[in-house]
């Protein structure tokens, strides 16, 4: 870190996690750990079918069996509480207001239709078979090109023709670079829908407290005060009497973003009954009804000269929105595809125009990377460009990226890349891979029937992305918070509005703050999750924004602490505060340690005694900073994946992955390590298992783990990791790192597929997931079913 | 996915649970030996019994023995312990092959050798080595003890010719005969998930000539599938790539499986021929060896 920080080692280092003690011996709080005197259980009945008229809804049975304390139709939640409505004033976006429990229509399988509270959730269960749903069928839309046909059925009055959306934006002269072009290079991508997963499902406790009115809602959340601020107004509570807290998360991966309809009939509820009551979801309804995401299908046209450089791209997207509309709206995703797309490239002219289509199926939501198609289908666009123009893909890349050199500059997006080291991370990882060794193996295999793939890929993620770029995307890019005491025995707590589910904030930003404050890892407390006690942001942990924007609060509201500390300490020990250092919680005269004073003596007099501290210090010890995060930035890193296939049974084992990542400064190695590999397993199991299926009439197939298959241990290949530090003159040089595997190691893999496939004149994947069906089918060994 | 209310029995004689069976008589009782297939069931409401007889404290059912050129199975031992006994890889080394292709270690610690037969998923390996071996199926009832044959044993999809009052208490497998060679060969999606098509073959060479041949097929019908006609293509002949590639083709000729999201009617009926050829080759290399 840059910016005359005082470093005493701990950033950089492979601190152990704080979290892990925690977690490990199971002393977590959970959802379903929360047990309070008197909860109630709730289940949601949910549609069975895909879309339907609810023309009668009969719960007389379900109300009159012992230990079902209320039931609640759609008509009954809706007297209660108002539509969700996440409409934003973005011209052309039709974002329809629904209820929290479907009273008239239905529109995918598993919407809830009715919500039991019982004394267990096992009669909660009981009672929802009691009740009996009248369904008038509709047609259901299970496509995007179905939604969009002629007299296709229409999903809500207010969303004409299913189009949720529609745009097209032009950045530089299109029409020129493709009348320049000496090869046109056309490509398209069929993407499946795949989902978030976490280990822990949605769920929440709410209770309301009929003495003071105050409802608490402890949830599984990835943003407590947005939670706070949409709930508030849904279930008529207000917000001064709302407080949301959440302990430990099991994982969001983005889907715990948003709030959902269940959220609000849960709150809801313990506020008409006056009570506790718990909800968590089970496996079976998270998969059927929580939402799912990355369902896209694009279409690529490149105007490329001879040698292979870019003049022009033309895309068109399609996204598969499901019924309802969520947080945040699907403008935002389509703006993030569009301003990320051409990514770490030269590139003159861009044409990008989406439809956002709305269909019976789960909603559409965040998944680690929610823009990821676009390096997919750029990664890939830049490989049939090698191909078509007889160069290799690597020397394809090298003659488009955009090197440290060239920049800054601004992205055809409009967006300024500075500092940006693709090319460099592409560079490094190209030399630790021998080519020709990779080529030989490859030919060496064939001659014993055995195929061999060898795929790369390259981009740039906005973690957390600039003003400029979020501009672009239509989404604000708000400065991040912190408030931080130093304690009356000199230990420190933060309180942060991250609301960290696996990315070890605790441990980070502990060590971020002990190397400014010179205190230990166990002397520094994270608090997060609890409205009541955190700064506001509506952004919570999300968008890989912590690495940047949470650490920059921590470091200037530590550094604010420390020059008020240091200040009182030079009047204590009559020293220039330049001659003061901070080791273990004691100030020091440096190279006198004699000279000293506990912080924990100043803290004291601080809270105790402030006007017998020194005349005009600042005594006070608590402070909110600030971080607008400098203009932001990004990460980058490059991947290679090197697969085996099965020509006889079409298994595709990923048997090498290496990944040369760039986040800047690595405040923990440990921690940035974990994520890439996380975010590669997820990547690769999003393309070769994971898929939220639905048939032709819209019922959903994945609807457990023996269907909906994610990746395990011998699934996974050992990711080869290696960092390339780049350090920006910022004062917070680090970046994000939690979502970038997860865009990038789809890419690599599919172009190692189509590598092999091509060896074997066999055309390219066109469409996701590769399951063992489809790859033979690409193989010719089988026809197409 | 709470389970609805059931009756739960635990007896401790198998007089006592075939009782609990037969009264009352509403054929709307489950028994419960390992549950790695039954708890899911109930969780999901796919099954709503309105009593379950647990058999895990029946003592007696849990024994390995091998007598009179006879392996006896009980059936309440668990996989894992079938899979780690040295009495069921001399006698019925196909079985010890199938068994790490169960799930995990955690689900064969629990999961008995007679609940997966009993269970009959036609995915499922036991059923098919049972198929393979003409197992004989011991079942008790109030009239008594009755053995039934693998080939009568499995009438559908996870059906069989248990009565509704009638445990399965035993599996009778004929030794391993010298000179015979056993493999057990199956795909997934995942390691652990049930098979696409699985494929469980026993070769009996005389000289370099196969004597004997046994094929069973996983995941491709509604029960475990016999393939006889890859049988009689190997009975004579010596087992080399040519006869291989026919005796596949054989297997495979009156197959219709279905399609799910896993694997296409396609992909499955030409991975059943992979894994016949592939397992009779490994089975009859094994045959081989062992002379």
């Amino acid at each position: 870190m840059a910016g005359g920080s005082a470093i005493s080692g701990l950033v950089g280092a492979r601190v152990h996690r704080k979290e892990d003690r925690t977690i490990l011996t199971g002393a977590g709080r959970y959802v379903d750990d929360v047990q309070e005197r008197g909860m109630l259980h709730c289940h949601f009945l949910r549609s069975t079918v895909a879309h339907a008229r609810i023309t009668g809804i009969d719960v007389e049975a379900a109300r009159g069996l012992e230990g079902v304390v209320r039931v609640f139709t759609g008509a009954d939640m809706s007297a209660i509480t108002e539509d969700l409505n996440f409409a934003q004033p973005i011209p052309g976006l039709h974002s329809p207001a629904y209820p929290a429990i479907a009273h008239d229509v239905v529109r995918y399988v598993g919407e809830p239709v009715a919500l039991i509270v019982a004394e267990s959730r096992y009669l909660a269960e009981d009672a929802a078979a009691l009740i009996e749903v009248e369904y008038d069928l509709l047609d259901p839309v299970v496509s995007t090109t179905a939604g969009l046909a002629d007299g296709a059925p229409q999903l809500f009055e207010d969303v004409p023709g299913n189009v949720v959306h529609a745009d097209e934006q032009l950045f530089g002269d299109i029409e020129a670079a493709f009348a320049q072009a000496d090869h046109v290079v056309t490509d398209s991508l069929d993407q499946h829908r795949w989902a978030c997963n976490p280990m822990e499902t949605r769920g929440g406790v709410a209770t309301y407290d009929r003495g003071s009115g105050q409802l608490t809602y402890e949830a599984s959340t990835q943003t407590t005060h947005t939670l706070r601020f949409l709930l508030a107004g849904w279930i008529r509570q207000p917000i001064h009497q709302l407080r949301v807290t959440a302990n430990n998360i099991g994982g969001g991966f983005g889907l715990k973003f948003s709030i959902y309809r269940e959220d609000v009939a849960l709150c809801a509820a313990a506020k008409a009954i006056g009570g506790t009551v718990k909800w968590i979801e089970d496996r079976n309804e998270h998969l059927v009804a929580a939402g799912a995401a990355r369902e896209e299908q694009l279409t690529l046209e490149a105007a490329v000269k001879a040698d292979g450089t870019l003049l022009g791209l033309r895309v068109t997207m399609l996204l598969d929105a499901g019924a309802y509309p969520i947080n945040p709206p699907a403008t935002v995703y389509a703006g993030l595809v569009r301003t990320t797309l051409p990514g770490p490239y030269k590139l003159p002219a861009y044409q990008f125009s989406h439809k956002i289509v709305a269909t019976n199926k789960a909603s559409y939501i965040s998944l680690r990377g929610p823009w990821a198609v676009e390096t997919l289908v750029r990664e890939r666009l830049m490989d049939k460009i090698a191909s078509t123009c007889g160069i290799s893909p690597v020397e394809v890349r090298r003659r488009n990226l955009i090197t440290l050199d060239d920049q800054p500059t601004k992205m055809v997006t409009n967006v300024t890349l500075e500092c940006v080291t693709a090319a460099e991370t592409f560079e490094k990882m190209i030399g630790m891979v021998d080519l020709d060794e990779v080529r030989r193996e490859q030919e060496a295999a064939r001659a014993e029937g055995r195929l061999l793939g060898f795929g790369v890929g390259t981009f740039i993620e906005p973690a957390p992305g600039t003003q400029e770029f979020w501009a672009a995307v239509g989404f604000p890019f708000g400065a991040e918070p912190l408030r931080i005491r130093i304690e009356i025995d000199g230990k420190v707590t933060a309180f942060t509005p991250q609301t960290p589910h696996g990315q070890s904030h605790e441990t980070t930003l502990s060590q971020l703050i002990g190397d400014e404050l010179g205190v230990g890892m166990d002397d520094i407390r994270i608090v997060y999750g609890d409205t009541d006690a955190t700064p506001f942001s509506m952004l919570g942990t999300g968008g890989s924004r912590a690495a940047t924007m949470a650490s920059g609060a921590a470091v200037y509201g530590a550094r604010e602490l420390r020059t008020r500390v240091l200040d009182i300490a030079s009047h204590l020990l009559e020293a220039s505060v330049d001659d003061l250092e901070i080791v273990d919680g004691i100030v020091s005269v440096k190279g006198a340690p004699g000279a000293s004073v506990p912080l924990g003596q100043i803290a004291m007099g601080c809270w105790l005694a402030p006007d017998q501290m020194p005349e005009g210090t600042n005594t006070e010890l608590e402070y909110v900073a600030s971080y607008d995060g400098e203009g932001g930035g990004f990460s980058q890193a490059s991947h290679a994946c090197w697969v085996e296939i099965d020509q006889e049974t079409g298994k595709v084992e990923v048997t090498r992955f290496l990944v040369v990542e760039d986040c800047g400064r690595m405040i923990n190695p440990a921690v940035v390590e974990g994520q890439v590999v996380g975010g590669v397993a997820m990547g690769l199991g999003g393309m070769l298992l994971e898929h939220s299926a639905y048939d032709a009439e819209g019922q959903f197939l994945s609807a457990t783990f023996m269907d909906y298959l994610m990746p395990s241990a011998p699934e996974v290949p050992e990711v080869e990791i290696e960092h390339l530090e780049f350090e920006s003159d910022k004062v917070i040089s680090s970046r994000g790192v939690g979502e970038g595997g997860t865009v990038l190691a789809p890419a690599a893999l599919l172009n190692a597929i189509d590598d092999a496939l091509a060896q074997v004149g066999r055309g390219r994947v066109m469409a996701t997931p590769v399951t063992p069906t489809r790859m033979l089918e690409l193989l010719g060994v089988i026809e197409k079913a | 996915m709470k389970p609805a209310a059931f009756e739960y029995l635990s007896p401790t004689s198998i007089e006592e649970a075939v009782q609990a069976l037969t009264d009352p008589d509403d054929g709307d009782t489950k028994v419960l030996a390992g549950g790695q297939s039954l708890v899911p069931l109930l969780s999901l409401r796919l099954a709503q019994p309105a009593r379950i007889v647990d058999i895990n404290r029946i003592p007696g059912l849990g024994e390995i023995t091998e007598s009179g050129g006879v392996l006896t199975i009980g059936t309440l031992v668990r996989q894992r312990s079938a899979e780690h006994s040295d009495v069921v890889r001399r006698a019925c080394p196909l079985m010890a092959e199938a068994l790490p292709h169960i799930g995990h270690t955690a689900i064969r610690n629990r999961g008995t050798v007679g609940g997966s037969i009993a269970h009959a998923d036609p995915a499922a390996e036991l059923p098919t080595v049972a198929a393979c071996l003409d197992a004989e199926l011991v079942a008790r009832g109030p009239r008594g003890e009755r053995v039934i044959p693998a080939a009568e044993f499995f009438t559908g999809f996870f059906t069989t010719a248990l009565a509704e009052d009638e445990i399965l208490t035993a599996v009778r497998i004929r030794s391993a005969a010298p000179g015979t060679g056993a493999a057990y060969e199956e795909v997934s999606r995942r390691h652990g998930d049930f098979a696409m098509a699985g494929v469980a073959a026993v070769v009996r060479l005389d000289g370099d000539v196969v004597a004997e041949a046994r094929i069973a097929i996983s995941g491709v019908d509604l029960v475990p599938v016999r393939a006889g006609k890859a049988e009689a293509a190997l009975v004579g002949r010596v087992v080399d790539e040519p006869t291989l590639v026919a005796a596949a083709e054989a297997g495979v000729a009156d197959l219709h499986p279905s399609a799910d999201l896993h694997g296409s009617a396609p992909y499955r009926k030409h991975l059943a021929g992979v894994l016949i050829r592939k397992a009779v080759r490994t089975a009859a290399q094994r045959a081989r060896e062992s002379r």
